[in-house]
């Protein structure tokens, strides 16, 4: 499994590198544009017109927080969709070349005709995806950081929390890692890169998609959704993360990875 | 060594593979011929457990390739080279060797021989194998196969996009792992290449296996055809009693008499022409029976 990590770690650690710099590069961006958009007094206007269903989707609802504020500003970028689209897209696509691709191309019988199991070939795979993940949402972090270092005003930058915008960035990637390893179950039943492509973007949109819908989102069935579990705006205003939604997200990743291992174990490589 | 008994594979509704029964001993070399589509690569997937038998069983190295445990570690003693283009076209051919090397959990000591015998330049070895011709990334698939010195080759189209150069090159590496002991399973539907290096010759068609047969006989003779036509003076009976002896004999096969013509096939020269030496021969030839002569009356070709 160390072996598999680690080979296609080298592997893929230019588009990991790509992605890397595009999220880091995006959140510092995002804080030292802050300024330029008219800073603070323009912010606020511009949310105060949201209606209440933008609100929701951008999941700041008017309940969780007195003001809206460069602190919840820079909250937002964690669900800004370029971050999440970039994000989920990158989860999605890793998932899938870790086994759809390798069928379709015939790269898989150079990997198994070596005594590797396809456990551990699975879990090398999903291991990379977590760490890129990881890596990505770390990035995110330090852009961030980085960007707030070059903050006209000193004074706001010292006061930013960046130990809750690091719980926001733990909590993001569990959530990538979620839609991972729910897109590594569709690698693991696919043998061409293009269908599980199709079917793994579907899941990440479509997840995200039901959790806009009140009926859903509100059943017991909607609080298996990951999305529903990643609310940048509430962590910030607490302070803290629901120890129940990390629970739900790390069992979306065990119980993923577990029945892609499942899958991908019994099936024919054809 | 190789062990496929009563093996059926269905996709779907199709039978792709139907009650195929092969043994291979250790040291043997056997051809695996059959048209396109006829089974040849569902085969080597079964034997290396990539696909499951819908029935049957499947056994390398007496190992149970349907077991994951057991499967894994026979293959320490496995070389496949694969028939599809599944090498990684960012990577260059080297890195991509070292990869294949630590994952086998052997020292790669043949590499060097092998690349000196295919004539694959250092410098092709660096770089992205997307960038290579179809022949040079073909030797890298080959060296990938040969590097650890398996105990048993299995060859899917081995030949496939080598230049006639690398092809004799190859030959020579299969003759000399051959001699070593290594017992190869060489699929191919080109019957010319498998002649000169194959004992046996399997023949699959439609996912069946049709025929088996040895290239020489237990004294290393190749089988000859042999036509065969007795002077008009010869009597009935002489031809008869020439038909008969012939029938008898254990190193006569596939008699066929058209007219006053004889075709046959024959297993040894030496008894024949002790045969013929008292009977009034008019026109004999003995030539040596090609693997295409043998195979292609299964597909209802002379």
């Amino acid at each position: 499994m160390g072996k598999i990590f680690w080979f296609t770690l080298q592997r893929n650690w230019l588009s990991l590198a790509a992605f890397g710099f595009g999220i880091g590069f995006f959140h510092w961006l995002v804080v030292i544009s802050f300024p330029a958009i008219g800073g603070l007094n323009a912010v606020q206007s511009v949310v105060q017109t949201f209606p209440d269903g933008l609100r929701t989707l951008l999941r700041i609802a008017p309940n969780l927080q007195g003001g809206f504020g460069l602190v919840e500003y820079l909250a937002l970028s964690w669900f800004h969709p370029f971050f999440l689209g970039f994000g989920s897209a990158f989860v999605v696509q890793r998932a899938t070349n870790a086994v759809a691709a390798d069928i379709e191309t015939g790269a898989i019988y150079l990997t198994l005709s070596r005594p590797i199991s396809r456990w551990s070939l699975l879990l090398g795979r999903a291991l990379e995806l977590l760490f890129s993940a990881g890596l990505l949402c770390l990035l995110g972090w330090l852009g961030q950081w980085l960007g707030a270092q070059l903050l006209p005003e000193a004074a706001a930058a010292a006061s930013l929390p960046f130990t809750r915008y690091a719980l926001i960035a733990f909590v993001a990637w569990l959530l990538l890692s979620a839609l991972g390893s729910g897109a590594l179950i569709v690698s693991a039943l696919c043998s061409r890169k293009a269908s599980a492509d199709g079917i793994g973007a579907t899941w990440a949109i479509g997840t995200f998609l039901l959790e806009l819908v009140p009926f859903v989102a509100e059943s017991p069935i909607g609080w298996l959704n990951p999305w529903h579990h990643y609310f940048p705006q509430e962590i910030i205003t607490s302070g803290s993360i629901s120890l129940a939604s990390v629970g739900l997200l790390i069992g979306w990743v065990v119980v993923g990875t577990g029945v892609a291992g499942f899958i991908f174990a019994r099936r024919d490589l054809i | 060594m190789i062990n496929l008994t009563d093996v059926t594979k269905r996709h779907g509704k199709h039978e792709v593979i139907s009650d195929l029964t092969l043994n291979i001993e250790s040291g043997q070399t056997v051809g695996f011929v059959g048209a396109n589509g006829a089974g040849k690569t569902t085969t080597i997937r079964l034997m290396l457990g990539f696909l499951r038998p819908t029935a049957g069983s499947v056994q390398l190295l007496n190992c149970d390739m349907n077991n994951a445990r057991q499967a894994q570690s026979v293959r320490t003693q496995i070389g496949f080279v694969p028939d599809s283009n599944g090498l990684a076209p960012t990577l260059t051919g080297e890195r991509l060797l070292d990869e294949l090397a630590e994952l086998q959990d052997a020292p790669p000591v043949d590499r060097d021989k092998v690349v000196d015998a295919l004539q694959l330049a250092q410098r092709d070895l660096k770089r992205p194998i997307g960038r290579l011709s179809r022949g040079t990334r073909q030797k890298i698939n080959l060296i990938q196969g040969l590097q650890h010195r398996p105990n048993l080759l299995i060859l899917d189209e081995p030949t496939e996009g080598l230049d006639p150069f690398a092809t004799r090159a190859l030959f020579s590496l299969l003759s000399e792992a051959k001699a070593r002991g290594t017992t190869i399973f060489f699929s191919s539907h080109i019957l010319s290449e498998l002649e000169g290096i194959c004992d046996e010759v399997a023949l699959i068609r439609q996912g069946r296996l049709v025929e088996r047969f040895k290239l020489k006989n237990n004294a290393g003779v190749t089988q000859h055809q042999v036509r065969l036509r007795l002077t008009q003076d010869a009597g009935s009976g002489t031809i008869n009693g020439l038909i008969s002896q012939l029938k008898a004999a254990t190193w006569v096969g596939a008699l066929a008499v058209a007219d006053d013509l004889l075709i046959f096939q024959a297993d040894a020269l030496s008894p024949l022409l002790e045969t013929l030496a008292t009977l009034p021969v008019a026109e004999l030839s003995i030539a040596p029976l090609s693997l295409e002569e043998r195979i292609m009356p299964h597909y209802g070709l002379n």
